[in-house]
C-alpha cells in the first residue's frame, strides 16, 4: 500500500489544515497527542479511513496507538486489512 | 595510551554529564518539597508523600529499567500503608486486591464483571453500614478514587488489549503513590498509563514533571490568595462589582484542582510515566469545545473512550450529525451521574441537585453547537507554531474573554445552594454603581485578552531570527529557559525566600504580611463563618463545592454532629422555630449535655422564685450554650456555682442557661418574654459576640425562608421598609438588611430592655468575644457582619477596636442595657487552642473556665451600681431599672403569671 500515506495526508491537509504547508506534515507529526486533530476531526478521520480503504474500525481502535501519526495509521490500515 | 586516555576523558564527561542532569531535577525536586512543607500545602499527609516521591525518586533514577516498575509499584503500597497507618493501608490494599483478582478470574468477560457490579453492592453494603466493616470508614474515599472509575477502564482494555498487563503495572496502576492522599485523583487511562511509560529520554520525562510540579505549587499558593483574599459570600453580593468579584473568584478557586493534578501527574513523570498535561490554560480556552479539551483532559478521554466513541458508532446509522448531537449528550448526562457516583464513594452520599442539572444542561447545549459548528465548518488548525495577524488576535480574545466570562457565570450558577439563590444574584444589576459596573466586566476582558497576548506568544516562533531583540524573539529566548532546571530551581528558591518567616518579619509591608498568611492552611472568613454557624441548617451546600470545609469535616468523628441533628432540639410552631426538649441527656461534640424540666442546658430549678434568691437569666447563642463543654463546664454554671461560694448562704444564686444554638436577636427577645420572665428574674444577661447582628440577620431570613409569622409589629414594619417579604431567598433576605443591621439590633435590645423594667429586672448587656483570630485583611465596614475575630487587628480576637463592636456597645447602651465587657479575655494566648476542636471554633472548657473568672470579676468591680445589685442591694435594682412603677409591676407579674400556665402547659 504504498500510497496510503499519502492518501490519508491528502486528506489530513484537504479536510482540517487547508492553506498550511504539505511539508510540514511528516509521517511522525503528532496529530492527537499535539492536539492538533481532536475528537471530532478523530471521527471523520475514522469515516474516511473505513470508506476509502474498505475497513472496519471499532471505537476500542480509536487510540494514540493507531491514529497518532501517519505511520501509525499506516500500520493500523494494514493491520485492519489483514484481519 | 591516547585512546585509553581519550575513553577515560570521554567517559568522565559522560559521568559528568549524567550527574549534572540528574541533579537538575534532584535538586528542584528537593527545592520543592521544602516548599510543599513550607507552606504547608494541603495535609501532612501530602507532605510525606512529596517527601516519599523524592526519596523514591533518587532510588528508582539508579535502579535498572527492569527494576523500576516493581520498585514504583512497592514504593505505592509502602505509601498506602504508612499515609493511612498499617491496618488501615492494609485492608485498602486487600480490598483493592481482591477487586483486581475478580478482573483475572478464568471466567467469560461478562461473568466477571457480573462478580465486580455484586463485589461493589457488596461495598455499598459496607459503606452504608448495612454490615459492619472490619476496616476504618478512613479507607472509603482513597479506596473509591483508586478503584470507582479505574475498574471501568481497566476492564474495558483487558477485553481489547491483553499485551499490556503485567502484575507490576496493573499494582502501580491501581495503587498509583499520589493517590492515597488524594479523594479526587486524575482518572488515568490504563492504555496511556502504559503506552507512555519511559516514551521519550527519561531526564526529559522528569524534567517535564518537576516543572509541572512547580506549576502545581504556584496553582495552590494562587488558590490560598484567591480563597483568602478574593472570594465572597454570595449575602456579600451588593454591588454589580461585586458579582463580577463573586463569579471570577468562585471560578478562579478551581486553581486547587488545577494545582493538585499538576502535582499528581508532575509526581508520576518522576516515575517515567510520561502522562499528558491536564489543566492547560483552561482559563484561557476560546470556545467550549476548546475548554473541554483542556481542563480536565484525563476525564474528557475516559468520557470519549467509555462513552463518546461507542455511543457515536452505535448511533451514526441515524446520520453523522444526529450521532455526534445524541453521543455527546450521552457524555453530558453520564458526567452529572458519575459525578454524583463519585461524591458517593467519597463522601458517603449522592450529591444531584437542580443546579447541577442546569449546570450540566446548559455545558451540554453550548458544547454540542460548539461541536456541531466544528464538524460543519471546521476550526482553524495550524501547522507548527505561527503568529497570528491583528485580526485573528482580536477575534481570539474575544473569544477567549467570551467563553471565560460565561464560564465564570456557569460556575456561579453550579455551585449556588439553589437556581433561586443564584437568580437573585442578578437583582444587584441595576442598583449598584453604574461606574463599577461596567468596570468590572471591562477588567475581566482586559484581563483575559493580556492572557491570550501571553497564551499566543507563548504558542509562537519568532519569525524573525534568533538573535532579533523583537519581542517575539525575546519571548521565545524566554520559553527556552523557562524550560530549563535553572530557571525552576531559581523560582523555587524565590518562592521559598519569598516565603521564609525571617525575610518575611523584617520588612513591615502589605504584601510581607499577606506573603505570610499564605504560608498557613486555614479558613477564610466566609467559611469561618460557615464552620459557626453550620449548626443552623445544612442550607449552604458544604456538601458539594467546600473542599475546605470538607478537609476539616473530614477529621471530625462521625458522631460529630450539629444540634439540629440531634435528639436534644425540636421545631415549634411559634415564633421561636426551635427549642431544647425538656429532661434530655445526649452526648453532644463528644460532651454530656442534659436539659433540666424546662428545656434549659441546666440544672433544675423551682418555677416560683425561692427567698433569698438572685435569680438571672442568661440569654445567648451556641456560645452561651456551652457547645461541646461537658454540663458542668459552661461558664454560667461557673459563675453561678462561684457566687454561691462567695455568699457562703448569705444568698442563694440562680443563672438560668436560655440559649440555644441558632438563636439570633429575634429569637432571643421571644425566649425572654416567652421562657424567662415567667421565672421572676431579677437580671437578664443578654450575650453577644461580634457577628451578633449577623446572626440576628440570620435569623430573620430563616423565619422569611420558611414563611414564619412575624409576631412584632415594630420588626414588621423594619421588615417592610428593607422590602423583605414571606419567601424570599435567604441570600436576598440577608442583603436587603444588611444596611439596617443597626435597627434590627436596636429594636431587639431597646425591646428586652422595656421588658425588663417594666418588671424591676436590671438589663445586662455582656460582650462576649470569640476566640477567633482576626483576619490579615481588614474587613471592609459593609460586609463585616461575617467576619470572625477582629476586624480590625489581625490575629486577635474582637473588642471594642472593632466597629462593630463599639456599634453593638452603643446601641446596647442607648437601649438602656449596663454593659459588660469581657474583650481581651483571651488575651496572652493562642486563640486556637480555646476552640473545642480543630474543626469547631467554639470555645472550649479551658475558655470558659477564662470567661467565667472574668465575667465574675466584671461583675464584682466593672459598675459599682451592678456589682451592689446583685450582691444584696435591692436599691440598686430600682436605680438601674430606672425606678419601678408599681403600676408596671402589676401588668408584668399578670403577664408573667399567664406564661407561667403556658409553660406548665
Amino acid at each position: 500500500m504504498p500510497d496510503t500515506k499519502q492518501t490519508v495526508k491528502q486528506f489530513i491537509l484537504e479536510e482540517f489544515l487547508p492553506g498550511e504547508d504539505p511539508d510540514e506534515l511528516t509521517e511522525e507529526t503528532q496529530l492527537f497527542s499535539s492536539g492538533l486533530l481532536d475528537s471530532i476531526a478523530s471521527l471523520k478521520l475514522v469515516s474516511f479511513l473505513e470508506q476509502e480503504f474498505s475497513i472496519s474500525v471499532a471505537p476500542h481502535d480509536i487510540v494514540a496507538d493507531n491514529l497518532d501519526t501517519l505511520t501509525a495509521i499506516e500500520r493500523f490500515i494494514e493491520t485492519k486489512a489483514a484481519a | 595510551m591516547a585512546v585509553g586516555v581519550a575513553r577515560e576523558r570521554w567517559l568522565a564527561e559522560d559521568m559528568r554529564a549524567a550527574v549534572g542532569r540528574w541533579l537538575g531535577v534532584v535538586i528542584p525536586l528537593a527545592l520543592l518539597v521544602v516548599a510543599v512543607r513550607q507552606y504547608q500545602l494541603e495535609s501532612g499527609s501530602f507532605v510525606y508523600v512529596t517527601f516519599l516521591a523524592f526519596v523514591g525518586f533518587v532510588i528508582h533514577s539508579l535502579l535498572p529499567l527492569r527494576q523500576r516498575l516493581p520498585f514504583f509499584a512497592l514504593l505505592s503500597l509502602t505509601g498506602i500503608a504508612v499515609v493511612m497507618g498499617i491496618e488501615a493501608g492494609l485492608w485498602l490494599i486487600a480490598v483493592g486486591l481482591v477487586l483486581i483478582g475478580i478482573c483475572h478470574l478464568p471466567l467469560s468477560y461478562w461473568t466477571r464483571v457480573t462478580l465486580l457490579l455484586g463485589a461493589g453492592v457488596s461495598l455499598v453494603a459496607f459503606r452504608e453500614t448495612w454490615i459492619p466493616a472490619p476496616w476504618t470508614g478512613a479507607i472509603w474515599p482513597i479506596l473509591g478514587s483508586m478503584f470507582m472509575f479505574r475498574l471501568l477502564i481497566y476492564m474495558y482494555d483487558l477485553r481489547h488489549d491483553k499485551s499490556l498487563l503485567t502484575p507490576s503495572s496493573t499494582l502501580s496502576y491501581f495503587f498509583m503513590l499520589p493517590n492515597v492522599v488524594a479523594p479526587l485523583f486524575p482518572v488515568v487511562d490504563y492504555r496511556t498509563f502504559r503506552r507512555t511509560y519511559y516514551n521519550e529520554e527519561e531526564y526529559a520525562i522528569y524534567q517535564k514533571g518537576v516543572t509541572w510540579m512547580f506549576r502545581g505549587v504556584v496553582h495552590l499558593i494562587l488558590y490560598r490568595f484567591v480563597y483568602y483574599y478574593l472570594t465572597l459570600a454570595p449575602e456579600q453580593v451588593q454591588t454589580a462589582g461585586d458579582f463580577v468579584q463573586f463569579v471570577v473568584t468562585n471560578y478562579m478557586l478551581y486553581l486547587r484542582i488545577s494545582g493538585l493534578f499538576h502535582l499528581f501527574i508532575g509526581m508520576m513523570h518522576l516515575f517515567g510515566f510520561n502522562l499528558p498535561e491536564t489543566h492547560h490554560l483552561y482559563f484561557l480556552a476560546s470556545s467550549f469545545t476548546d475548554y473541554w479539551r483542556r481542563i480536565n483532559i484525563y476525564w474528557k478521554d475516559f468520557m470519549m473512550k467509555i462513552f463518546y466513541y461507542p455511543s457515536f458508532f452505535w448511533l451514526r446509522r441515524f446520520g453523522g450529525t444526529a450521532a455526534l448531537i445524541l453521543a455527546t449528550l450521552v457524555v453530558f448526562v453520564a458526567t452529572m451521574v458519575l459525578h454524583s457516583y463519585q461524591w458517593y464513594w467519597i463522601r458517603g452520599s449522592f450529591v444531584l441537585s437542580t443546579p447541577d442539572a442546569v449546570f450540566w444542561t446548559i455545558l451540554a447545549v453550548f458544547v454540542v453547537i460548539n461541536a456541531v459548528w466544528e464538524a460543519k465548518k471546521g476550526r482553524k488548525r495550524r501547522l507548527g507554531k505561527k503568529g497570528m495577524t491583528p485580526g485573528e488576535f482580536t477575534v481570539k480574545a474575544l473569544k477567549t474573554a467570551a467563553t471565560f466570562t460565561v464560564l465564570c457565570v456557569l460556575w456561579s450558577l453550579w455551585q449556588s445552594d439553589s437556581v433561586g439563590e443564584w437568580l437573585a444574584l442578578w437583582k444587584v444589576f441595576g442598583r449598584g454603581d453604574l461606574a463599577l459596573e461596567g468596570l468590572g466586566p471591562v477588567i475581566v476582558v482586559l484581563g483575559v485578552a493580556v492572557g491570550t497576548t501571553v497564551r499566543t506568544g507563548s504558542g509562537s516562533e519568532p519569525q524573525e531570527t534568533k538573535t532579533s531583540m523583537s519581542p517575539a524573539a525575546v519571548w521565545h529566548r524566554l520559553t527556552v529557559l523557562r524550560q530549563s532546571p535553572v530557571w525552576t530551581t531559581v523560582l523555587l528558591v524565590g518562592l521559598l525566600v519569598m516565603g521564609h518567616p525571617r525575610v518575611l518579619t523584617r520588612i513591615d509591608s502589605p504584601v510581607a504580611t499577606t506573603m505570610l498568611s499564605l504560608r498557613e492552611p486555614r479558613l477564610n472568613r466566609q467559611d469561618q463563618a460557615l464552620l459557626e454557624r453550620g449548626y443552623y441548617e445544612n442550607l449552604l451546600g458544604v456538601e458539594r463545592f467546600n473542599p475546605e470545609l470538607w478537609k476539616l469535616y473530614a477529621k471530625r468523628p462521625s458522631d460529630w454532629r450539629d444540634l439540629w441533628e440531634t435528639e436534644a432540639l425540636r421545631n415549634t410552631d411559634d415564633f421561636l422555630r426551635t427549642e431544647l426538649v425538656p429532661s434530655t441527656h445526649i452526648v453532644y461534640k463528644s460532651a454530656p449535655f442534659t436539659t433540666n424540666q424546662w428545656g434549659m442546658r441546666d440544672r433544675d430549678y423551682t418555677l416560683s422564685k425561692p427567698d433569698n434568691t438572685f435569680r438571672v437569666a442568661m440569654l445567648g447563642a451556641s456560645p452561651v450554650l456551652g457547645s461541646g463543654v461537658a454540663d458542668n463546664e459552661t461558664f454560667e454554671s461557673l459563675v453561678e456555682e462561684r457566687l454561691n461560694e462567695q455568699s457562703n448562704g448569705t444568698r442563694v444564686y440562680e443563672i438560668l442557661n436560655l440559649a440555644s444554638e441558632a438563636y439570633g436577636a429575634p429569637s432571643l427577645v421571644r425566649v425572654f418574654e416567652a421562657k424567662a420572665l415567667p421565672f421572676d428574674p431579677d437580671a437578664v444577661f443578654y450575650v453577644d459576640h461580634e457577628v451578633s447582628a449577623a446572626k440576628a440577620i440570620e435569623d430573620v431570613a430563616r423565619r422569611m425562608t420558611d414563611s414564619s409569622e412575624i409576631i412584632y409589629p415594630e420588626l414588621q414594619t423594619l421588615l417592610d421598609r428593607a422590602g423583605v417579604r414571606v419567601g424570599m431567598n435567604h441570600n436576598e433576605v440577608a442583603r436587603r438588611l444588611v444596611p439596617l443591621e443597626s435597627e434590627l439590633m436596636s429594636w431587639a435590645y431597646r425591646k428586652v430592655v422595656a421588658d425588663a423594667r417594666a418588671r424591676e429586672i436590671v438589663p445586662v448587656w455582656v460582650f462576649l468575644p470569640m476566640p477567633t483570630p482576626g483576619a490579615d485583611r481588614p474587613c471592609p465596614p459593609e460586609r463585616s457582619a461575617f467576619c470572625f475575630g477582629s476586624a480590625t487587628r489581625p490575629g486577635a480576637a474582637a473588642d471594642q477596636s472593632d466597629p462593630r463592636v463599639a456599634n453593638l456597645f452603643r446601641l446596647a447602651q442607648e437601649a438602656g442595657f449596663v454593659t459588660l465587657d469581657l474583650s481581651g479575655v483571651f488575651d496572652g494566648h493562642d486563640l486556637k487552642s480555646f476552640w473545642i476542636a480543630e474543626w469547631d471554633g467554639h470555645p472550649n472548657a479551658a475558655a470558659h473556665r477564662l470567661i467565667a473568672d472574668r465575667l465574675y470579676d466584671a461583675l464584682e468591680h466593672a459598675d459599682p451600681t451592678l456589682s451592689a445589685a446583685l450582691f444584696a442591694d435591692r436599691t440598686a435594682i430600682s436605680t438601674l431599672t430606672g425606678g419601678a412603677l408599681s403600676h408596671a409591676r402589676h401588668e408584668a407579674d399578670r403577664e408573667a403569671v399567664h406564661s407561667r400556665g403556658v409553660l406548665a402547659r
